[in-house]
């Protein structure tokens, strides 16, 4: 019935077939794998003779007993090892055919269902149950430790877990953290390894004390499960057993993570990387006096990746942006409007801007007609002027001008510099090629910011203007770093460190410009002129401590500081603002960082607009006061994370760092 | 050659104050908000020996003004105290009519410009405090006509005669006719249109055409006069007179505001060939 060579025969009319645990599946000699279509379902449906049951029982229980198993412990055993045939833990074997057999006795059944192919005859005789187990096996002490254990550097200052059984299981590792610590328990133990055989840890388990093993089972067995591949490496006799616990690999992110923050996210402690090896330890648990000794222990090594992940950013200020157009000469004409000609035209190169003069004559009947125009193209965006005069035989004159409107603010930033640099054990992961859309983003919200002065109600080139950006987002430094990491005890835990000194945002916006108020059907050329600022920085540094795994958090809050203007062209009418007129950006952010969360800013910017009461005085008609909104406000204006990109653009690609927009 | 615009830069923070340019009242600044404004003020600008004055009431840092100094109205929704340093600098300037005044290109013929003193115990600073600067200016509209009228009799009658000249413009002008009060500004357009490259007719004109728009609204109401309330500040040695209400407000002036617009027109009077006139 059992051949301790060849494996449990547990159905044994012919002894055609043997159920064997996997791990002994190979050189059962004579006997090949049962084939397709299980027959199992016929060893279950009672045709099983009770002691062979109880052999099997043996064989695959969990608990290794000197005794007959009872008959809830059988139906259990075979619910259990229905699905241990199932997933390949046991597998079925049967004896090869002889040769010149067409099939044999048991060739005729392959394919088929067992019931249905053998005749059985009258089972054979049968041995006797197994008389109960009378010798002392057992350990008293189960060790288990990595090769850090301790770590040379200090950190893990446990030396093992120490498994021991007075009554109940007791171990070392049975403590609390330190008090007021907030850190979730863990009594198993944790190590971090890398997912290749290289930079794998070594898992030591060593078995001490006890009576010694005299059971005739090969004891101690000791089974580990790595759960990543499903394999079992099984250990009898052996009391110190190593075995390489590794991680499992993470799989390069999709295309899609051209983000920073969502490539950082992909990374940050991800969870399907982590590994368990189900270890299991087990002998009769009799100790000399053939008392209840330890006799079985299961626990689980959890394995964490060794990675260390670091991003670094480095964003430098960008340049002084200006746009400028020099004031005209605006004449005092009754409407207060109209333009004879322009001086001078001043440029950024940025602007990219192109200047062309027309002049044109024109002679039909008595009538002199000439006309000159004057045009500016600033980016997409233009400025045309046009004077038409004539002359008829009688001497009348007449002259018009039109000026046709223009944005003052084009889309100047085109480019910026900024280092990225993401590094995983200190090689490159992909971080070159997730800084333009980062860089994008940026260029992005910082041309939005400007061209916001594109929007003046009634605005009045004719009086030129004057914008001087300052305007810094996100500029500074950040240096971020997070992975696994063995605690001094047997828990590994999320550690991360960051250090930023960055300006999140400032914006320091010297303008001048000219808008229309009209009252009472009157309109004045105001000019809006005026400093006003904003900054916000932040300055911080941290480091994840395992007992305090509170999220850390910063809010900050900058308002627009200084104030604007207001005057009119010199003439009958004068503008007085009732009020503090501003013109600002607040912005506020929160900086969060946590071991659920990588490190990011999540950021909102909002624009006041310039609104004000303004009391027009008009000459003869009195004064009048009334709300002017110059500019409209922008309510949660620009939102965003850090270091985020622009989720709806696509990545351009630029020089060393660099992007063309 | 182009006509020349006479204004003041006004720049005052953290002080209530008053400017005063010839004895005339031009603008009041308050402590609430930057005052930064250029008032064109050509027709009080006179030939010779013009006088700039600025007659502080209070400020950050002040001592507390004495009992029954003058108090600047503050509008409502002013805004917050600024938080910029007080200051305190006012200058004529002339400049050039359509020219947009640009600082460091302005003309400046009088400068006026005051910080409080360091505390002396036996010369404490007391307010209302009157600071002044003085110099000589030269305009081509030669003499104006407040400045030929004849002073003000502070009487009785005088302020009889004026409360009842008053009322024949109000009046009207509350029934939305203009024309008394037309009339009685004639010497203001005749003197004051031409300052700024206008001819009375243009005046008539805005006034007219203004008020229509501004008196159009349903509901538009011209504040009640409240003789009782009346106030008859004496101007430009007693040569002109500024009606106003108790609270500073100018006598004619919208009742209440619509869709957050009012309007008011502040008068300023004199007797001028013997007969009282709206001149400013």
């Amino acid at each position: 019935m059992i051949s301790q060579t060849q494996g449990w025969s547990v159905f044994d009319p012919s002894g055609e077939l043997l159920v064997v645990p996997s791990h002994r599946a190979r050189g059962v000699e004579g006997f090949e794998p049962f084939p397709a279509g299980t027959p199992w379902d016929w060893y279950l449906s009672g045709n099983l003779p009770f002691s062979v049951l109880v052999e099997l029982y043996h064989a695959t229980s969990g608990q290794c007993i000197n005794h007959s198993p009872t008959e809830d412990q059988i139906r259990e055993m075979l619910t259990r090892i229905d699905s241990s045939v199932r997933d390949g833990r046991l597998v079925v074997y049967r004896r090869k055919p002889k040769p010149g057999q067409s099939g044999g006795s048991s060739g005729g059944f392959a394919g088929a269902p067992l019931g249905q192919q053998t005749q059985p005859g009258p089972p054979p005789k049968r041995e006797q149950p197994p008389a109960p187990e009378t010798h002392p096996c057992d350990f008293e002490t189960i060790a288990i430790k990595c090769s850090h254990c301790p770590d040379s550097d200090g950190k893990r200052k446990l030396d093992k877990i120490e498994f021991k059984r007075q009554g109940s299981t007791t171990t070392n590792t049975y403590k609390q953290p330190p008090s007021g610590s907030k850190r979730k328990f863990v009594e198993r133990l944790q190590v971090v390894a890398n997912h290749e055989d290289k930079g794998a840890d070594d898992i030591t388990i060593e078995l001490t004390g006890g009576p010694g093993y005299t059971c005739g089972h090969q004891h101690p067995h000791i089974d580990i499960l790595d759960e990543s591949t499903g394999k079992w490496e099984h250990h009898q006799g052996e009391t110190n057993v190593t075995f390489k616990a590794k991680c499992k690999a993470l799989p390069t992110p999709p295309e899609a993570y051209q983000n920073p923050l969502s490539l950082i996210r992909y990374y940050f402690f991800p969870t399907q990387t982590k590994n368990s090896y189900r270890v299991d330890i087990e002998s009769c648990g009799f100790k000399d006096d053939m008392s209840r000794g330890f006799g079985r222990l299961m626990q689980t090594v959890d394995v964490y990746p060794s990675d260390t992940y670091k991003v670094s950013l480095s964003i430098p200020s960008l340049k002084k942006l200006s746009y400028t157009k020099s004031k005209a000469q605006l004449l005092g004409d009754k409407a207060g409007t109209t333009v004879t000609e322009t001086e001078k035209e001043n440029s950024s190169p940025l602007l990219r801007k192109s200047e062309t003069t027309s002049t044109s004559e024109s002679l039909s009947g008595d009538k002199l007609e000439s006309e000159r125009s004057y045009a500016v193209k600033e980016g997409k965006d233009g400025l045309k002027e046009t004077v038409k005069e004539s002359l008829d035989k009688d001497n009348n004159y007449s002259k018009s001008t039109s000026l046709k409107k223009v944005d003052p603010v084009d889309h100047p930033v085109r480019d910026m510099a900024a280092s990225f640099t993401f590094e995983r054990n200190g090689k490159d992961v992909k971080g070159s090629e997730t800084i333009g859309q980062f860089i994008n983003a940026l260029v992005n919200i910082q041309n939005e910011i400007q061209s916001v002065m594109n929007f003046i109600n009634d605005f009045q080139p004719q009086v030129g203007w004057k914008f001087i950006f300052e305007l810094e987002l996100f500029k500074g430094d950040l240096s971020y770093e997070w992975g696994f990491k063995e605690w001094e005890d047997q828990a590994v835990y999320k550690w991360w460190k960051f250090e930023i000194g960055m300006t999140l945002f400032a914006v320091k916006l010297e303008v001048s410009f000219g808008a229309s108020f009209k009252v009472a059907g009157i309109g004045i050329t105001a000019v809006i002129f005026g400093n006003v600022s904003v900054d916000c920085r932040i300055s911080a540094s941290k480091e994840a401590a395992p007992d305090k795994p509170e999220p850390w958090e910063s809010k900050l809050a900058a308002e627009p500081k200084g104030e604007l203007g207001i005057r009119s062209a010199l003439g009958a009418d004068w503008v007085k603002a009732e009020g503090k007129l501003t013109c600002g950006f607040p912005f506020e952010a929160v900086c969060v960082a946590s071991h659920d969360e990588p490190f990011h800013i999540d950021w909102k910017l909002e624009f006041t607009g310039v609104k004000a009461v303004v009391t027009g005085h008009v000459k003869f008609v009195g004064s009048i006061s009334k709300e002017w909104t110059v500019m409209q406000p922008k309510k949660n204006w620009k939102t965003g994370k850090f270091p985020g990109g622009d989720e709806d653009k696509k990545p351009l690609k630029g020089k060393s760092g660099s992007i063309a927009a | 050659m182009a006509t020349p615009v006479f204004y003041l830069n006004v720049n005052i923070v953290g002080y209530d104050a008053e400017i005063i340019l010839n004895g005339a009242p031009i603008l009041q600044a308050t402590q609430a908000y930057a005052c930064i404004c250029f008032p064109t003020i050509s027709e009080w600008v006179v030939n010779g020996t013009n006088t700039l004055q600025v007659a502080i009431y209070d400020g950050r840092g002040l001592p507390k003004p004495e009992d029954g100094a003058a108090a600047i109205v503050v509008p409502a929704d002013a805004g917050s105290e600024s938080d910029e340093a007080p200051r305190l600098r006012v200058a004529l300037c002339r400049g050039e009519m359509g020219e947009v005044p640009e600082d460091g290109a302005e003309e400046e013929l009088i400068v006026l410009e005051w910080e409080p003193p360091p505390e002396d115990p036996n010369n404490p600073l007391v307010l209302p405090l009157t600071v002044s600067e003085k110099g000589d200016v030269s305009q081509p509209w030669g003499e104006w006509s407040w400045q030929r009228a004849e002073p003000f009799a502070p009487t009785q009658e005088t302020a009889l005669e004026l409360t009842q000249f008053i009322q024949s413009l109000h009046a009207p002008l509350a029934q939305k006719n203009l024309l008394p009060l037309m009339d009685a500004s004639k010497p203001k357009f005749d003197e004051v249109a031409p300052c700024y490259d206008m001819a009375p007719a243009d005046a008539t004109s805005r006034l007219t055409t203004a008020f229509k728009e501004i008196s159009s609204p349903p509901g538009w109401k011209l504040a009640a006069f409240d003789p009782t309330q009346l106030q008859l500040r004496p101007c430009c040695d007693n040569k002109v007179v500024e009606p106003r209400t108790a609270t500073g407000e100018p006598v004619l002036r919208q009742a209440a505001p619509i869709d957050g617009q009012s309007w008011a027109l502040q008068l300023f009077i004199a007797r001028v060939d013997g007969k009282l006139a709206v001149v400013r």
